[in-house]
């Protein structure tokens, strides 16, 4: 009876050990927002002139997280027959000890046949991707999806994982075309 | 009885696999890469931000121990700022000059904010050292991911140096101040 028992609490133990090494990825779920009309552009001179190829930077706010933490946008811009590749790197800064805790990386290809006036900004509403690399605190989006929201000024991207308490927002990343 | 044993040899076997899991090694690894400031090629491009930085810059790295010497490998940097908040993005990219294939890169950006400029330079970096993790890795390079990476700007010979997960803050701290300003 006695063997049992501690069988039992081995048991116990090991399953308590499992769950915690071969847990199931969590719910993952950040929003990050930067205002379009806060960007620099910069203009890189090239031999297309028809094409776009330039830079954009700024600073932008994690929504997600508390005050201590600032974000800067990276983004570099080429378009070849109306396609538009953009490529985004979000690097995080901790405010209080000045180091950088984090950062984010993907881009987008997408198709956009009629420019707005201001050739650089994007007339799509929505660009979906996933994320190609991400290291330090948010190191647990690696290869989440992404979106932005390009409608209005000021722009929202959304990382986001496959847990079912995305629903919402994995519907929307479906809906994207 | 039987049955007790049969369980008893299960969970042995299984509690093995659980240890193996979790004590695999942890094996330091630590990389140094040097490049000399004086070195960079610097780019400027033009933006309707004329206070804030908005460059480009590249040099080949110095040789030394991390590298070896049958490999050679490039840096490639952007700087960008807005009210002194800096965003430095760096490639390394290494090359097997035997064989000329490209061997490994490694991808990291850093935020820090720098209140102070070199008077006789302005596209130095005034803060001493820059804290930052590999975003990514690739070929012989790819166990770097996520790794903490830390740039020593204080002297023109400035120093990139790696860390595995394994090592402690004070170790750390130990090996960057290792040469003195």
């Amino acid at each position: 009876m006695i063997e049992w028992i501690f069988m039992i609490i081995i048991i116990i133990y090991l399953v308590i050990i499992s769950f915690f090494i071969f847990q199931v990825k969590g719910k993952q779920y950040e929003l990050f927002e930067y205002n379009y009309k806060d960007f620099c552009f910069g203009n890189i001179p090239d031999n297309c002139p028809n094409n776009a190829n330039g830079n954009f930077y700024c600073l932008l706010k994690w929504k997600t997280m508390n005050n201590q933490y600032l974000g800067s946008l990276s983004v570099n811009e080429v378009s070849t027959d109306n396609y538009y590749t953009e490529s985004y790197w979000i690097t995080i800064l901790d405010k209080k000890k000045n180091i950088t805790v984090g950062s984010v990386r993907w881009s987008y290809l997408y198709y956009q046949k009629n420019a707005n006036p201001d050739k650089i900004k994007t007339t799509v509403p929505f660009i979906k991707s996933y994320v190609s690399a991400a290291s330090g605190l948010l190191n647990n989006l690696q290869n989440c999806k992404i979106f932005t929201d390009f409608r209005k000024d000021l722009r929202k991207i959304y990382i986001f994982s496959d847990h079912p308490q995305n629903k919402s927002l994995m519907q929307i990343f479906n809906s994207i075309e | 009885m039987i049955l007790f044993w049969i369980i008893f040899i299960i969970i042995v076997i299984y509690t093995i696999v659980i240890s193996v899991f979790l004590f695999r090694p942890t094996e330091k690894q630590y990389q140094l890469y040097e490049y000399n400031y004086n070195d960079l090629c610097i780019g400027i491009i033009k933006d309707n931000c004329p206070k804030n930085a908005n460059q480009d810059y590249y040099c080949l790295l110095l040789s030394n121990k991390s590298l070896g010497e049958n490999h050679i490998a490039s840096v490639y940097i952007t700087k960008t700022s807005i009210n002194n908040y800096y965003t430095l993005n760096f490639w390394i990219t290494i090359l097997n000059k035997k064989t000329k294939v490209t061997v490994g890169t490694l991808r990291w950006s850093c935020l820090y904010f720098q209140n102070t400029i070199n008077e006789r330079d302005v596209f130095k970096t005034t803060v001493p050292f820059v804290y930052s993790y590999i975003s990514a890795a690739s070929g012989t390079l790819e166990k770097f991911i996520n790794c903490k990476v830390i740039i020593d700007f204080r002297n023109n010979i400035r120093k990139i140096h790696i860390f595995s997960k394994f090592y402690s803050e004070k170790e750390i701290q130990k090996m960057i101040h290792a040469n003195k300003a």
